[in-house]
């Protein structure tokens, strides 16, 4: 008991120890390890942080590129027999 | 005599020319510039009250925050000695102006979000997203943080003309009061009169503070940015 409570101890105090070196000095990405896709997606990374916000305002330009697009693609209502009906009686 | 409330916030002209201008440099003059190695008791108040402020304000600041240090001093004085030269009687005080201090927020936080974009992209794009944001919660708050960036000037200078404008306001509608109140009531017009008393004396420690406000946050938003 006495050794498993030394070792919680010790434990700990390390844990303490790795928690104020992550604390103190600037934030840097190489304490985090990620891999894949997550190594520049990831909102704890300077990198990935960056990418994301990148990624968003592209998303939003291609969203206002897309409706600008469309509506000047959209075909003009073609006139018909109806509303001309409709005209001569105006 | 004012003919209504707003009266003293119309920018004043002198045989038709606008003087404002020449308001805005008075209190340049009012600052005498040191020219001897051991200057006069004023000069010397004035050098140990500027040294005093700006080791409080720069001492966060990098190497290149520094390089700042003259406008922010020149900001502080400014806005400090237009805001109190206001408080006398039937004065135009050119904070009071929207205009003006936009001009003075937009340059200097334009600058300061420039000069972060220049020399520190990755982190100047990165403050954009908080960190540990969940994946869901990303594009609204890269939206959200984008927006608030570009309200920081509207709000720098908002609060300085709304703080002043309510301030010579206040003073305006209370001692109106007093002034009719003696004629009604001698003893609630002693008081209305101690309340314009106290108002006064607040509004010389908020026109120090809104341009404390004003230099710091400048400053903040500066350290952000080196």
């Amino acid at each position: 008991m006495g050794l498993l409570h030394a070792l919680k101890d010790t434990t700990n105090r390390i844990g303490f120890f790795c928690k104020i070196e992550i604390l103190v000095g600037p934030e840097t990405d190489a304490q985090f390890h990620f891999t894949g896709i997550k190594k520049y997606y990831k909102s704890y990374t300077l990198t990935g942080r960056m990418n994301c916000v990148l990624v968003t305002y592209r998303g939003i330009a291609l969203i206002v590129i897309y409706f600008k697009l469309r509506s000047k693609t959209t075909p003009a209502v073609k006139a018909t027999q109806m509303d001309f009906k409709v005209y001569l009686i105006f | 005599m004012n003919e209504n409330l707003f009266t003293s916030f119309t920018t004043p002209t002198m045989m038709g020319l606008p003087i404002v201008v020449l308001i805005i440099m008075f209190p340049s003059i009012l600052f005498p510039s040191p020219n001897r190695l051991i200057n006069n008791r004023l000069v010397s108040l004035q050098q140990w009250l500027v040294q005093l402020t700006s080791k409080q304000m720069l001492a966060i600041h990098s190497h290149k925050g520094q390089t700042w240090a003259l406008m922010l001093m020149s900001l502080i004085l400014f806005i400090g000695s237009t805001n109190l030269l206001g408080l006398l009687p039937h004065s135009f005080t050119p904070t009071t102006q929207l205009s003006m201090n936009l001009g003075m927020a937009i340059p200097l936080w334009a600058g300061a979000v420039v000069t972060g974009f220049r020399y520190k992209t990755k982190a100047s794009l990165a403050h954009f997203l908080p960190q540990g944001t969940p994946i869901p919660l990303i594009p609204m708050l890269v939206i959200i943080e984008t927006i608030s960036l570009f309200i920081q000037p509207v709000a720098l200078a908002v609060r300085l003309t709304a703080n002043i404008t309510a301030g010579h306001l206040l003073m305006h509608l209370i001692g109106g009061a007093a002034l009719v109140l003696m004629n009604i009531s001698a003893s609630i017009a002693l008081i209305t009169f101690i309340i314009l008393i106290l108002l006064t004396i607040l509004e010389f420690a908020v026109a120090l503070i809104q341009a404390y406000v004003f230099t710091l946050l400048v400053s903040l938003y500066l350290h952000d940015n080196t």
